[in-house]
């Protein structure tokens, strides 16, 4: 039972153990004993110092208010390793948010253009999921994702995406969200200025309307960081940041931009690849 | 948020709420590992809320929920069969089944808990806290505290079942006064 419980059971134990418990009623019950109790003290952990937190009290205690102003940014980047290193006596445990799109590995993927309808579905300006070209390689997989720098033949100066993330409900009074993402010139010339935006909203993704970002600082949490790619720069370049976000929020918007520089504006596109939206959980080293 | 999505909100969490840690305990029981469980919670959660407009009656969400969360667990296992070796379909349902038949008892079992909790050692309870921070690693852990991570797997083992007959013997206790 505690083999298999540590996911280390050998095939051989796994249906011994599962030949009793489907047999022996009692077996059964031990089972479910202590399963139940290995996740309750996971929660005890949740809730140190000292004693579980009664449900009602957890109930009680929600401000949901309060935790609007909680937005705490934090922006960071670096060239080719995301958040590698936070502090010396921490320790990060990073669970990707499951409800989201991550990758542009299915290349028929639809992109919609405009604000999305719903969650879980890229949309945007001008864009096509692509495998390697002009020099370029996917940071992950096989296929990124091209935003171009034109429509139409008219310039397109700031190419941006989105994307609506239904977060799950927490009892946590805030959760710690990184959003992280890689971007890439054709060009190797161009200047231009890489964005990534994240809006923490309390309404349901399917309530925000087409208009939505025209009225995004009535986000209940916003976080943004950037990247000025220098001239004659190759490559990727990763970067992120990560948001505070409360309970309230029910959706989570991200954005992903591109500012060419009107002057001398990029002939060539420019590419997104391994966008990552993560919980954050810290644990600090003894 | 409209005043009705607002109350709808609310009243989802109220019942999520109440509900949680007796389906984390019955996500435990039909996934290998306590990091398995908690992936599969993630998508619990946001499988109820997305179908919490489908419920007729609040009063069959308990019903309702573990249904939602054996299903999700049971597409979560059918992915990991391949690299890992996981109870078939019908010892997933008599767990449904039996879990479900021993809320009570095992809500009772979690109140008891908090005592019994209690009267650990301070060494026992460091343990119990350290190896249940999320994303712990337990050979990493026995790693730093100079131990193989077999005695302390055996360790942690032993104090589970201390606090189940603890437990037990709360609960008893409990009934006699």
């Amino acid at each position: 039972m505690r083999r298999y419980l540590e996911g280390v059971a050998s095939l051989e134990e796994t249906q011994e153990l599962e030949a009793l418990i489907v047999k022996d009623a009692s077996v059964r019950q031990d089972f479910l004993r202590y399963t139940h109790l290995d996740s309750a003290l996971a929660g005890v952990r949740r809730s140190q110092p000292s004693v579980v937190v009664p449900r009602r009290s957890v109930w009680l205690s929600w401000r949901p208010l309060a935790a609007a102003a909680a937005g705490i940014v934090f922006g960071m980047f670096c060239t080719s390793v995301v958040f590698g290193f936070v502090g010396q006596r921490q320790a990060l445990k990073k669970t990707p948010l499951r409800m989201m799109q991550p990758g542009f590995e299915d290349a028929r993927m639809p992109l919609v253009k405009g604000f999305p309808p719903g969650p879980a579905l890229w949309t945007g300006d001008v864009a096509k999921v692509v495998s390697a070209e002009h020099g370029i390689t996917p940071k992950d997989g096989h296929h990124m994702l091209r935003l171009e720098t034109s429509e139409m033949g008219a310039p397109l100066l700031f190419p941006r995406l989105y994307q609506i993330i239904a977060l799950p409900p927490s009892t946590a009074e805030e959760r710690e969200i990184e959003v992280s993402a890689a971007f890439a010139a054709a060009d190797t010339s161009s200047t231009p200025h890489y964005s990534i935006r994240v809006y923490a909203v309390d309404a349901a993704p399917e309530a925000l309307g087409a208009d939505w970002f025209a009225s995004r600082d009535e986000a209940i949490a916003m976080a943004a960081t950037g990247f000025d790619k220098t001239p004659g720069s190759m490559g990727w370049q990763s970067f992120g940041l990560r948001i505070q976000v409360p309970r309230k929020a029910r959706s989570l918007v991200v954005f992903f931009g591109v500012k060419n520089k009107a002057k001398s504006p990029a002939k060539l596109p420019h590419y997104l690849d391994a966008v990552q939206v993560s919980f954050i959980e810290s644990s600090t080293l003894p | 948020m409209t005043d009705s999505e607002q109350q709808r909100h609310d009243l989802f969490l109220r019942l999520y709420v109440e509900h949680e840690e007796s389906l984390r305990g019955f996500v435990r029981s039909l996934v290998p590992t306590l990091e398995d469980s908690r992936e599969v919670m993630q998508d619990v959660a946001a499988v109820l809320w997305r179908k919490f407009e489908d419920i007729t009656s609040m009063d069959d969400f308990r019903r309702w929920a573990f249904g939602v969360a054996r299903f999700v667990a049971m597409e979560f296992l059918r992915t990991r069969r391949r690299d890992r070796h996981v109870f078939g379909d019908e010892a997933l349902r008599l767990l449904a089944v039996s879990s479900e038949e021993s809320e009570d008892a095992f809500e009772a079992e979690r109140r008891a808990l908090n005592d019994c909790l209690r009267k650990l050692t301070e060494e026992q309870r460091t343990l119990v806290e350290e190896a249940y921070k999320p994303g712990v690693r337990i050979d990493e852990l026995a790693a730093r505290a100079g131990r193989s991570a077999m005695a302390l797997y055996k360790s942690l083992h032993r104090i589970r079942i201390a606090l189940m007959n603890c437990t037990q013997q709360v609960l008893a206790q409990e009934e006699r006064t």
